[in-house]
């Protein structure tokens, strides 16, 4: 039996292709709004989603707990004309295309890999993929 | 006869660094100088210069229950005068630092007396009666068991051993309690083990450079050397497993394995 | 002629020798009567607290768990009339005239310690006749002593058993022994291994080797009992208890003595080595390219004996230098880690002492937030499976603590040192032992 219920787009056989980026090293704030605002110009891009370590606002347990963290790198960055909150320090990047063609696609990887090769001092992984859920999957049709 | 110990198998470099670190007979190397007082800050136990705590009053010769195992076995200063048992406990990263959390559960019953350790994931906790725990961890910082991007001085929340490392060559931590001092060079505490903000900062040195690390460490990687490159120490394991397994099944059986 | 040719010396808790010359034999505890009247005496010997039941009677508080009985409070002088009591239990749990019977008042009339007859015991299965017989008479003996009325009759009852039949325990009861239900054993053949090492610690007032010993004779009897040491596994057991708990060969206390001073679990490690190698239990099998000899025996049972007896030592010496017994667990897996890395052959029960350490360390350390290592039996979730050998080791850990325990033996077993207090088998029982094995000896 097909499932009903068809993915929104489909290109270069994937539903909205993701681009994976995940750095050598943990990023600082800055470096990660250098990367951001670099990717930021690019075309195509639908959204960009990060992951990286959590940074809590507040030590979370022990004899600290309640005290503010202030961790450096736990703070407000700018990409374009926008504020981002940052919570982590960052080690990944999913970027979510949206694209036409495969050679639209590969067009657009050029210009990603240039914008990261010029903001990620200590080198990057990057492969090409699907890696966010885009489709109701079991999980969404339990109960709670 | 005087047996002499032989503390672990191997010929590769992590192997001969786990045999540097066992034998208490090598002096480690003291790689920085970090004042007493700033250990005990970092610490948290209690202020420098304070008077220590005591859990149970002083032990006097003569006024212990009768037992012949306490003549023989003499008690740690902190112990005679009935110190509290406090902890320091460090994180290690995988990134090739000096030594992992297992072999410094080795190191401390190797070398020291009196300490209760245990090891967890990614960190390895000593506890000890105060005074003497004091001079424990001065050693361990100072020494080349210790360095300052890839060893962390945590209490709690010790996340970051298998983290990949920061910008800055510096294992992660969620709580911060170093920073990099970029004029310096140096990794700088701004907070105790437990996060509580130091009221001074207190820099414990240069972080060695990687392929110094990869001299030093005691720890088996794919990237750097594998323990299956080791015969001897593969050859160890699979030993140990099948005489216990013999031992368990029919001790009386087992004959020049 | 001795079932096995091993041959020991026994030496007591200072290192000097009372024993020539035993066959391993004389210490089984099939022929040993010593051993057997210290498990007979750990069955039949039971405390009444007059004390607490005169005062759960008092303010209607019983049966544990915050419980307050009101309108039927029962004030009488229960430990004033002490010297009745106990002699009326005696009459009651008494046979015939010099079967053995002992009841006898302690403290002030605050408790009665009772021995109940071998004669009871023989005519049922189960230890707990030891408990049952003496909370039934001491409850009839109040009764009738005071005359309680029948609606009140089942308060005393309360107050003496506690909150059983309710509960799979007695729960709340103010007649103590030192062994648990039968319900709460881990199997078959665990009522000796779950006695709290804290227990023990207060029967042999913290002296530690006197402490080992007599862990030993509960966990070796246990063996025994759990089908453990039958056939060609009972030589590796006696040979265990010989070294590791009667100081078999002066070897422990040899052990201590060399590393007591200035000595850590790695120099127990190199001493036990080199008394393997010249005892020639171990020897070079082959030595490797960097140098690395690889140790071998021709008799496992005997070697495991020597670790197991390393074991207690490197626990004598670390947690006795910290006189905080915190660290046994972490000495007991280390060691056992270290010796293995020195030696190529396996530690204390061939692997298992190592694995309890790992998990008694995570139970006795404040991140589960469970008790000290005192709490410790071998009917535990985390120590049933080193059978014999890790026990002695906790206890004397426990023995050498300087007073760093919220869960001390004074705190847990009190009790347990007054009922026992006087008895020689319980204090000494290395002596104990040493001089039975030597009548056996004659007859071997």
């Amino acid at each position: 039996m097909s499932s009903p219920i068809k993915p929104t787009a489909e290109y270069a056989e994937k539903p909205l292709p993701e681009v994976q980026i995940l750095t050598n090293r943990l990023l600082s704030a800055d470096s990660t709004e250098r990367v951001l605002n670099a990717l930021d110009v690019i075309p195509n891009i639908r959204q960009i989603n990060m992951t990286g370590e959590s940074l809590p606002k507040t030590i979370n347990n022990g004899p600290g707990k309640g005290h503010a963290n202030n961790h450096t790198e736990r703070k407000i960055i700018h990409v374009g004309n926008q504020e981002v909150e940052l919570r982590y320090l960052v080690g990944g990047f999913y970027i979510e295309m949206d694209v036409e063609s495969e050679e639209e696609l590969d067009a657009r990887l050029e210009e990603i890999k240039a914008a990261c090769d010029a903001t990620i001092e200590h080198g990057y992984t990057l492969q090409v993929g699907r890696y966010l859920k885009y489709k109701p999957t079991l999980h969404d049709y339990r109960s709670a | 006869m005087a047996y002499k110990r032989q503390f672990y198998p191997g010929n590769s470099v992590p192997a001969k660094n786990r045999r540097r670190y066992l034998d208490p007979k090598v002096k480690l190397k003291q790689l920085r100088d970090v004042s007493m007082d700033d250990v005990v800050r970092i610490m948290g136990h209690r202020n420098p210069g304070e008077d220590y705590k005591s859990i149970h009053p002083p032990i006097e010769e003569g006024k212990e229950p009768e037992c012949p195992i306490r003549k023989l076995v003499v008690p740690i200063e902190g112990a005679k005068h009935g110190d509290r048992v406090r902890y320091i406990q460090f994180a290690d990263s995988v990134y090739f630092a000096p030594i992992s959390p297992y072999q410094r559960a080795w190191m401390y019953l190797s070398r020291y007396r009196g300490v209760d350790t245990g090891t967890l994931s990614g960190r390895q906790i000593i506890e000890v009666r105060e005074r003497d725990l004091e001079v424990m961890a001065k050693e361990m910082i100072d020494n080349e068991t210790f360095d300052p991007a890839l060893t962390g001085i945590r209490g709690a929340t010790v996340h970051g051993h298998s983290c990949r490392l920061d910008e800055n060559g510096l294992m992660f931590d969620g709580w911060q309690r170093y920073v990099w001092d970029d004029e310096k060079k140096e990794v700088v505490y701004v907070k105790d083990q437990v996060a509580i903000p130091l009221d001074r900062k207190i820099s414990v040195g240069k972080p060695s450079p990687l392929s110094d690390l990869r001299k030093r460490t005691t720890i088996f990687r794919a990237d750097g050397v594998d323990m299956r490159d080791d015969k001897e120490v593969t050859m160890y394991g699979l030993r140990i497993h099948k005489l216990r397994t013999l031992g368990g099944y029919q001790p009386w059986k087992v004959k020049g394995e | 002629m001795p079932k096995y040719e091993d041959v020991i010396d026994l030496y007591d808790d200072n290192g000097k020798r009372i024993a020539k010359d035993i066959p391993l034999e004389a210490i089984s505890p099939l022929r040993n009567n010593a051993i057997k009247k210290i498990v007979s005496l750990t069955k039949r010997t039971c405390a009444i607290n007059l004390a607490g039941i005169e005062k759960a009677l008092k303010s209607g508080s019983m049966t544990g768990g915050g419980v307050i009985i009101k309108g039927k409070e029962i004030d009488i002088p229960l430990v004033k009339n002490a010297d009745k009591i106990a002699e009326l239990v005696k009459e009651k749990v008494q046979v015939y005239d010099g079967d053995g019977t002992i009841s006898q008042v302690k403290s002030d009339g605050k408790n009665v310690v009772v021995v109940v007859p071998e004669e009871r015991m023989n005519a049922g299965i189960e230890y707990t006749t030891g408990f049952t017989s003496v909370a039934a008479a001491a409850t009839e003996a109040i009764i009738d002593t005071f005359d309680i009325p029948m609606y009140k009759a089942n308060m005393v009852k309360a107050a003496v058993w506690g909150r059983y039949p309710q509960t799979v325990t007695f729960q709340g009861a103010n007649v103590k022994s030192i062994l648990e239900v039968p319900q709460n054993n881990e199997g078959a053949g665990f009522a000796l291994r779950n006695i709290m090492a804290n227990h023990v610690v207060a029967l042999v007032n913290r002296n530690a080797m006197q402490g080992v010993a007599l862990s030993s004779i509960f966990e070796q009897c246990g063996s025994y009992e759990m089908g453990d040491a039958i056939g060609n596994f009972e030589r590796g057991s006696l040979l265990s208890f010989a070294y590791e708990g009667l100081n078999a060969n002066n070897m422990l206390y040899t052990l201590v003595k060399k590393n007591g001073k200035t000595g850590t679990v790695g120099t127990v490690i190199a001493s036990l080595m080199e008394r393997a190698i010249d005892d020639g239990v171990i020897r070079v099998k082959e030595t490797l390219p960097s140098g690395y000899k690889v140790y071998t025996t021709d008799d496992l049972p005997k070697w495991n004996a020597y670790a197991a007896t390393g074991m207690v030592a490197a626990v004598m010496v670390n947690v006795g230098a910290a006189r905080a017994a915190q660290g046994i667990p972490g000495t007991v897996l280390y060691y056992n880690d270290l010796l293995e890395h020195e030696s190529g052959l396996p530690g204390a029960d061939y692997g298992r002492s190592e694995g309890v350490g790992v998990g008694m360390s995570f139970f006795s350390h404040s991140i589960y937030g469970g008790g000290g290592p005192g709490l410790f039996h071998g009917n535990h979730v985390v120590t049933r499976h080193a059978k014999g050998v890790l026990i002695p080791a906790v206890t004397a850990g426990n023995c050498l603590d300087g007073g760093t325990q919220t869960f001390s033996a004074e705190a847990t077993s009190g009790l347990f040192r007054e009922v026992f207090g006087d008895m020689e088998e319980f204090q000494k029982p290395m002596q104990y032992v040493a001089a039975e094995a030597k009548k056996v000896k004659k007859k071997l």
